[in-house]
């Protein structure tokens, strides 16, 4: 089984290779904030484009056949930069487009600062699918290979299309998707990117807040934390439970910090919302939509949330994630043990 | 003088009533009008089943509840528990109101599902949408954009004397749309209603539910409307 440690909250990484995605290309960090390469779909498509004869009788013809084969040369990836990295880059008339396989082979790989000298560059990002740490039959037999697949694979991976989508034409694209969650929430009249937007955080949030064997009880830092903040380990579990079974209609449970009361809070929102756009830090997120649970549990939603709490959440997830939420949290002074 | 004295008195009396005196209306399961499975292969029979025997009851169970706490909460007077029921009753009862429209709006193929409306609703589907298939389209259309759970519905606005596709979040019922619209035809885009058969393709229950769709039930109703 593989298993991986989660990511950071605060990531914008595209153009991962996922089992679902047919992206033939890598992606290059260039800052925490910044992903390179516009990678298109692979050639297939655009060969077939070009398979269609044409008529080389004519002057106009010739023509189509000339671009067709210069289409036909070029490979998928079009690496632009900016030339000092200030993020607005421009496009340049003297920009190259050159092949996969010879921007593998060159040095220039990695050599972001100046690759082609004297050349202008520009960058676009999107978003793609990332995996969840572990296989999709890892969860058996709380959640089955089944319901992954269809949520993961489709869902979720809708989402992140239609997110893609707006963001061609969208004024919040570059953002972080963080960022894009709180901005798009506009207060409570949310944009049209804040369904899509919120859905793939929260969905991401989502897998890497279950691992295969997760469940019992936490340990240590984490265990007190909730011991101080709902009484009892089975106050929490309570809580949790309540207000998953509260939601009317689709929604999300969430175990969440928050910043200005400085403790452990649960609290269930409706649709794609999630404590982020209140400001606060989220720990644990469970979705409440029926497509999460009706393949595998119909309509019993407490033996869901149940299963969840016992038998799947990471509560290692849980640690790295307070972890980090105390670079932004004082939550008081750590129990030193005197020597 | 007394006497407007007495009168000014007497106004600012608070009502009482007996509590027995207001008798608590509990709703019930209506049965459906066919067999779990004689909507297959459109809806398949574990969903009826599940549909009605668990939703739909658990809406009925749990509106009940909540009116029986409302009415204690009222009799009370305990005015911010009422405000606070609200949203259990919208949200329970217009369950039950829209399940029990669902439930009337479906028919087997051989009892006459799916067969296109004729007479007067047919010809005012013509007017207000251009044609039958215009009108499907339609609410595959706002069902497939609906995001979350909700309804679509085909609805008649009394006032205006026209028809409209609407939709509505959760179980809200049509009129918290409008209070002049009466619901003819409801499709309820909840995940419950499809998920097992159709998974994530609720483009292909849309499609697919017009086959069993009762339209003599929905050119009555307009027809009654319509006077």
């Amino acid at each position: 089984m593989i298993y991986r440690p989660p990511l950071m909250m605060d990531y914008s990484v595209a153009g991962v290779n996922t089992k679902l995605s047919t992206i033939a290309e890598i992606c290059y960090t260039i800052s925490s904030n910044f992903v390179v390469t516009e990678t298109l779909r692979t050639p297939s498509s655009k060969l077939l484009q070009a398979d269609t004869p044409t008529n080389t009788d004519t002057v106009e013809g010739k023509e189509i056949q000339k671009k067709k084969r210069e289409r036909e040369k070029e490979m998928v990836l079009q690496l632009v930069m900016a030339p000092n990295w200030c993020g607005c880059g421009v496009a340049s008339a003297n920009s190259t487009k050159i092949s996969t396989n010879a921007f593998k082979m060159s040095s220039n790989r990695f050599n972001f600062s100046k690759p082609y000298p004297g050349r202008a560059y520009r960058v676009t990002a999107y978003y793609s699918l990332t995996t969840p740490p572990y296989e999709l039959d890892a969860l058996e037999p709380y959640m089955s290979k089944r319901t992954v697949e269809i949520h993961w694979g489709k869902h979720h991976n809708e989402h992140v299309e239609r997110l893609n989508k707006h963001l061609k034409t969208s004024a919040f694209y570059g953002h972080t998707l963080e960022e894009m969650v709180k901005a798009t929430y506009n207060n409570g009249s949310p944009l049209v990117e804040f369904n899509d937007s919120s859905s793939v955080w929260s969905h991401d949030f989502f897998w890497e807040s279950m691992q295969p064997n997760g469940g019992s009880m936490p340990k240590g830092g984490v265990l007190d934390q909730i011991k101080k903040d709902f009484g009892t380990f089975t106050n929490f579990k309570d809580e949790f439970t309540f207000a998953a079974l509260s939601i009317f209609g689709p929604g999300w449970v969430w175990l969440y910090l928050k910043k200005n009361e400085r403790k452990l809070a649960v609290a269930p929102t409706q649709n794609a919302i999630s404590p982020l756009v209140w400001g606060d830090i989220p720990i644990i997120g469970l979705d409440m939509w029926e497509h999460a649970y009706y393949l595998d549990y119909k309509d019993d939603r407490s033996a869901y949330v149940n299963n969840f709490l016992d038998h799947l959440v990471s509560w290692h997830s849980v640690m790295v994630r307070m972890m980090r939420a105390e670079a932004f949290v004082n939550l008081g002074e750590p129990k030193i043990p005197v020597a | 003088m007394a006497l407007l004295r007495s009168i000014a008195i007497s106004s600012n009396k608070t009502i009482t009533l007996a509590p027995s005196a207001r008798a608590l209306t509990t709703t019930t399961l209506p049965p459906l009008p066919y067999s779990y499975d004689a909507l297959e292969p459109v809806i398949s029979g574990e969903i009826m089943m599940l549909h009605h025997q668990k939703h739909h009851q658990t809406y009925v169970t749990n509106y009940n509840s909540a009116l029986e706490l409302l009415h204690t909460a009222m009799d009370k007077g305990d005015v911010s528990a009422v405000v606070g029921l609200q949203s259990a009753v919208k949200f329970n009862g217009g369950g039950h109101i829209n399940h029990s429209i669902f439930w009337k709006n479906l028919r087997p193929v051989n009892a006459g599902g799916g067969e296109p409306p004729h007479k007067k609703l047919g010809w005012q589907i013509d007017t207000d949408f251009g044609s039958f298939n215009a009108l499907i389209s339609k609410m595959n259309a706002e069902g497939a954009a609906l995001q979350g759970s909700g309804w679509v519905w085909l609805a008649f606005d009394k006032e205006l004397k026209r028809l409209k596709v609407e939709t509505t979040a959760n179980q809200d019922p049509l009129v918290t749309k409008g209070a002049t619209l009466v619901p003819l035809l409801g499709i309820d885009v909840w995940e419950h209603a499809y998920y097992l058969q159709y998974k994530n393709v609720k483009l292909e229950y849309l499609k697919n539910i017009w086959k069993v769709i009762n339209w003599e039930y929905a050119g009555e109703v307009y027809e009654k409307e319509a006077q």
